[in-house]
């Protein structure tokens, strides 16, 4: 099959969470310019932002609070008043703060597992009936969840993100229950575990982050992560090329988690959330 | 970017061992297909002979068990972008009964050959920040679960092959070459003719394990491979992608249906049935150990009872 049918993902609906910025919007860039029909999402405090971002991709602009079940019910009937069916959905709002272990309160903890983990599970849930509409065995629908290198490993002995870690982790084997019930429903759901991309999560990482020396010397690819390449990712999973691929976690990240140098490297303090 | 620009692979030269057949030839077939520049080993010379002259590429004879055989490969094909590291085996007997020819012959034909293989090719891939040269190991989900039979030296191949690139990868990134391993579940190839035992040779029994109830397509290979080797996955390094129908991610269909499939009457069996240690009996004495080592006045293993060289063209020995 030709590489334009084979990756193909024009006229396919698709929804981002958290795509106002960073990864999100990197993906939402590549999957407009391929002819999907973009759908972004954010919080209701990022609308105005997540406005100019549909205004700048010509996708359309939605708002949701993924930590909360009725506000995504919302974002359903929303989303209904102009699409029936859902083919892609891409479950990317997360956030972190560093903390240390000593100060973290439960509140703070708490907002981080429904942010990054059960933000999965109910989006999942209530868009399941759209996202069942149109799967049949020849064309699946897919549920990407954008996971981290954090979630697979300890990436930093330095990082006080517990909670952040705790949630990819929990949200990449949630992945692969989620791919075991909804397989029999043709439905495709995966995980992209993205390494270091530039965006907003690394830039207000606190003092001592200092880009060049996170390219050269710590990721072998000698650069961050680009649009394309996450782009690619999710085309790959959403398209028939990559339609045998079900419960994977796809690690991006310019082969960060295998080089050796990391560990000790990740310099943290402060706060960031995207 | 527009897809055709991410994903393009025209005129990139790929060498594929073991691209004669099965999943090597299917991936032979995309590539060609998308105007990318194909050579193929393999060590039947008439499939060999016959899939190059079906897909138009270069095909020649290579045992890459030997380093002549190695060293042959080096010369003939020279310079390349992208080195698919297909070629593979398997042997399979009971556990108290596997030899170390079994053992040795499968570790050297999947996990030796592709690393010699690789470090001989290394002066020939010729990476650049923007575009690494790529090298790609064809695995199996049997590196991560034993799903059944008895293949011990094909899952431990598999896995160490699937770890090799976490080693090298450092280094390797360094001059600009991507290694990665694809994990592939059932596709319809030689290896898994051998395996299904359905009534009607349909593999409807594996398609009944597989979460997706089916096995993959020529496309569902060739994607993967096209994603590494573009400008799509340059990304990607030092990693495994899967590509089965979720057999990892998903044993339900396993425990649900309490079944197992026994390598020598290569039935499905209740579960209840598999003692530990497994007693293996073997379905028949004359029952050969591995694929690539039947005589011609063996039986062919598809269970027709007729002699090996008797039975359908694609098991013919050369």
């Amino acid at each position: 099959m030709e590489i334009e049918h084979l990756f193909s993902v024009e006229g396919k609906v698709a929804l981002i969470t958290g795509a106002s910025r960073g990864i999100g919007k990197m993906i939402a860039s590549q999957l407009q310019e391929n002819g999907a029909k973009v759908y972004i999402a954010s919080h209701p405090m990022d609308e105005e932002e997540n406005i100019q971002t549909a205004k700048e991709l010509q996708c359309h602009s939605l708002t949701v609070d993924v930590t909360n079940v009725d506000s995504i019910k919302q974002l359903v009937r929303d989303l209904e008043k102009s699409e029936d069916h859902v083919d892609i959905l891409i479950n990317n709002a997360g956030t972190c703060f560093d903390t240390s272990l000593g100060e973290i309160e439960r509140k703070d903890w708490q907002y981080i597992i429904d942010l990054n983990l059960k933000s999965v599970f109910f989006m999942t849930q209530q868009f399941l009936f759209l996202l069942m509409k149109n799967a049949t065995p020849e064309n699946r629908s897919s549920v990407i969840n954008i996971g981290s290198i954090a979630g697979l490993e300890n990436v930093g002995v330095n990082h006080d993100g517990a909670g952040y870690f705790a949630a990819k982790s929990g949200q990449h084997h949630l992945s692969k229950v989620l791919a075991g019930d909804l397989v029999q429903q043709h439905i495709n759901v995966n995980t992209i575990a993205p390494g270091p991309f530039e965006t907003g999560i690394l830039g207000r990482r606190g003092i001592d982050y200092n880009p060049d020396m996170f390219c050269e010397e710590m990721n072998p690819s000698g650069r961050f992560g680009e649009a394309e390449d996450i782009g690619a990712a999710v085309i790959l999973l959403s398209s028939t090329a990559g339609s045998f691929i079900v419960g994977e976690t796809l690690v991006v990240d310019g082969g960060f988690t295998v080089s050796s140098h990391h560990s000790n490297k990740w310099i943290t303090t402060g706060k960031y959330d995207e | 970017m527009k897809i055709k620009e991410l994903f393009d692979i025209q005129g990139k030269r790929f060498f594929i061992t073991g691209g004669h057949t099965g999943v090597g030839r299917m991936i032979a077939e995309g590539i060609v297909q998308n105007g990318g520049s194909v050579s193929i080993c393999g060590r039947r010379s008439a499939l060999v002979q016959k899939t190059s002259q079906d897909l138009l590429c270069t095909g020649f004879t290579a045992d890459i068990t030997t380093d002549e055989g190695i060293k042959r490969c080096v010369d003939i094909v020279g310079d390349i972008d992208v080195l698919i590291n297909c070629a593979g085996t398997s042997f399979a007997s009971q556990f108290d009964e596997y030899s170390e020819y079994d053992w040795d012959k499968t570790i050297g034909i999947n996990l030796t050959a592709p690393f010699l293989l690789t470090q001989a090719f290394l002066p020939h891939l010729k990476g650049t920040k923007e575009q690494p040269a790529v090298i790609i190991n064809i695995g199996s989900t049997e590196a991560v679960v034993a799903a059944g039979g008895s293949a011990y030296g094909y899952n431990a191949s598999k896995a160490a092959l699937m770890h090799m690139p976490f080693k090298l990868q450092e280094n390797l990134a360094k001059q600009y070459i991507n290694w990665n391993t694809l994990n592939l579940g059932p596709f319809d190839t030689e290896l898994l003719s051998f395996l299904d035992q359905s009534p009607d040779n349909d593999n409807s029994h594996i398609k009944e394990h597989n979460p997706q109830k089916r096995i993959g397509t020529k496309n569902e290979v060739i994607g993967p491979i096209i994603y590494l080797s573009s400008k799509a996955g340059q990304y990607i390094k030092g990693r495994t992608i899967e590509v089965s129908g979720g057999i990892t991610a998903y044993l339900g269909n396993y425990m649900t249906k309490g079944n197992y499939l026994d390598w020598h009457t290569k039935q499905w069996m209740p579960i209840e049935s598999r003692t530990y240690p497994y007693k293996w009996k073997r379905a028949k004495p004359e029952d050969p150990k591995g694929l690539f080592d039947i005589g011609k006045d063996d039986l062919c293993l598809c269970n027709s009872n007729k002699k090996y060289k008797h039975c359908h063209g694609e098991h013919l020995w050369k």
